[in-house]
């Protein structure tokens, strides 16, 4: 094992590294961004609206306004923070636009203002959203199942190394020193542990989405 | 090969033959080196799969961490083919992209021309000394410098001692108590001025029909 892999600096933000890439032209950068956040930005309109509709409707509002504003994005901040931002002021925007009484719930609004993974963001796991249908929820469920039974079926190794990048949030260069082994290892493992469990939920993701890309 | 000599072989950056998926695994989770990622978007033109893996890693992710649920209010290949009509449409651009396309400031007429530079700082220096000049006359300095501008503050400075102005002003400022029969009274000059100003204005005499809550209310207690 090279002890000087240990120590290399660690990468830039992969969010800012995709919005400095959109900014330089290359829009699939922009798109990996709005794979990686669209549900999560309808989780949060959906807490604020209650039509299914409107929420695409805002969610897609939300990934325009911010594609046009993606220069201010400074970095100062999480990435999700400033979308964030900018997914509640469209949302309230539009609403008033359509003179419609938004059911927001101001005390989960400002515990995730602060915290972008606050405890009652987290707390809302799979609870059923006004704007989910039965069949999503199933979905859902079946998926994470999915997940966790992949999860059970992996090789020890790789079930470590993923789950102290996914859960415990370790950098490869935390886990390498954790588990005594190159990052190059790191990589390949959680990669091949990503691999295995997605090679599950793909088919199931593909039909819940109905088609391809 | 066992599957554990193939969970160990890494994945190096240098591998030249770059694997979208271990590349996209890496960029989720922000380890992605720089020389990868000119590769990584090159080769996302190629197919859509790759869109489909980043999606389902990033639902692994979020599965995992019981953040949010797996499925979207609207499917993710619709919702993106939206964001892009929808870019389209309203041409959309980073405003950096715009501002690096809009007209920029040019050249003056006269900035290949060295002697107006040279003009424009003689001008500036002559600006300058003026206001200098300007400001040392004012201020009456004599070419003697620092100890003139010392020695005439010291001249200028009150030769009372601090001690007597003190007495001076502070019976003229502050209240005065006197003591009385009924007890100690404080008097104060701007208090019995804004009294005497309150009997004249809100007395009885100004105002036309008294009543006895006017009276009452009022300062002219002569009979007190």
């Amino acid at each position: 094992m090279n002890p000087e892999d240990h120590t290399a600096p660690p990468p830039p933000d992969s969010d800012v590294m995709l919005v400095q890439r959109t900014l330089g032209g290359e829009q699939r950068a922009f798109e990996l961004l709005v794979i990686k956040y669209q549900r999560r930005v309808e989780r949060l309109i959906g807490r604020m609206v209650r039509d299914s509709d409107l929420v695409q409707d805002i969610a897609q509002e939300t990934f325009i306004r911010a594609y046009r504003a993606l220069a201010q994005f400074r970095g100062d901040a999480q990435f999700y923070t400033w979308l964030y931002r900018i997914a509640v002021n469209t949302a309230k925007k539009q609403l008033m636009e359509l003179k419609r009484d938004p059911l927001v719930f101001q005390s989960q609004m400002k515990s995730t203002d602060d915290d972008e993974t606050s405890s009652s963001d987290r707390e809302l796991n799979f609870n059923v959203v006004d704007t989910e249908t039965p069949e999503a929820v199933l979905a859902s469920k079946e998926i994470a199942l999915a997940v966790n039974a992949a999860m059970d079926a992996l090789p020890e190794e790789l079930r470590m190394a993923i789950t102290l990048r996914e859960i415990e949030g370790m950098s490869y260069g935390e886990i390498a020193q954790a588990l005594e082994c190159p990052i190059g290892t790191v990589r390949s493992r959680i990669f091949r542990a990503r691999e295995a469990i997605s090679g599950r939920i793909k088919p199931m993701l593909e039909r819940q989405t109905g088609k391809r890309w | 090969m066992n599957a554990a000599q193939d969970h160990n072989k890494p994945l190096g950056e240098n591998t030249g033959n770059l694997n979208p998926s271990a590349a996209l695994s890496a960029l989720v989770d922000g380890e992605l080196g720089e020389s990868e990622w000119n590769r990584l978007l090159s080769s996302q033109d190629e197919g859509s799969d790759t869109l489909a893996t980043w999606h389902a890693y990033q639902v692994i992710g979020d599965v995992l961490r019981g953040q949010v649920a797996a499925t979207c209010v609207q499917p993710a290949p619709d919702f993106l083919a939206a964001v892009r009509q929808g870019l389209q449409v309203q041409g959309g651009e980073p405003q950096a992209l715009v501002l690096a396309a809009g007209p920029r400031r040019g050249d003056s007429a006269n900035d290949a021309v060295f002697r107006w530079k040279m003009v424009a700082g003689f001008a500036s220096l002559a600006a300058v000394m003026a206001v200098s000049w300007s400001v040392l006359v004012g201020s009456g300095v004599e070419p003697g410098g620092a100890n003139a501008i010392g020695s005439q503050l010291v001249n200028n400075a009150p030769t009372q001692p601090a001690s007597v102005v003190a007495a001076q002003v502070v019976p003229a400022a502050g209240p005065l108590v006197v003591s009385t029969g009924q007890g100690n009274v404080i008097r104060d000059a701007q208090l019995e001025a804004l009294l005497a100003e309150h009997r004249q204005n809100g007395g009885m005499s100004a105002l036309q029909m008294p009543t006895g809550f006017i009276r009452n209310a009022t300062y002219d207690a002569s009979g007190r």
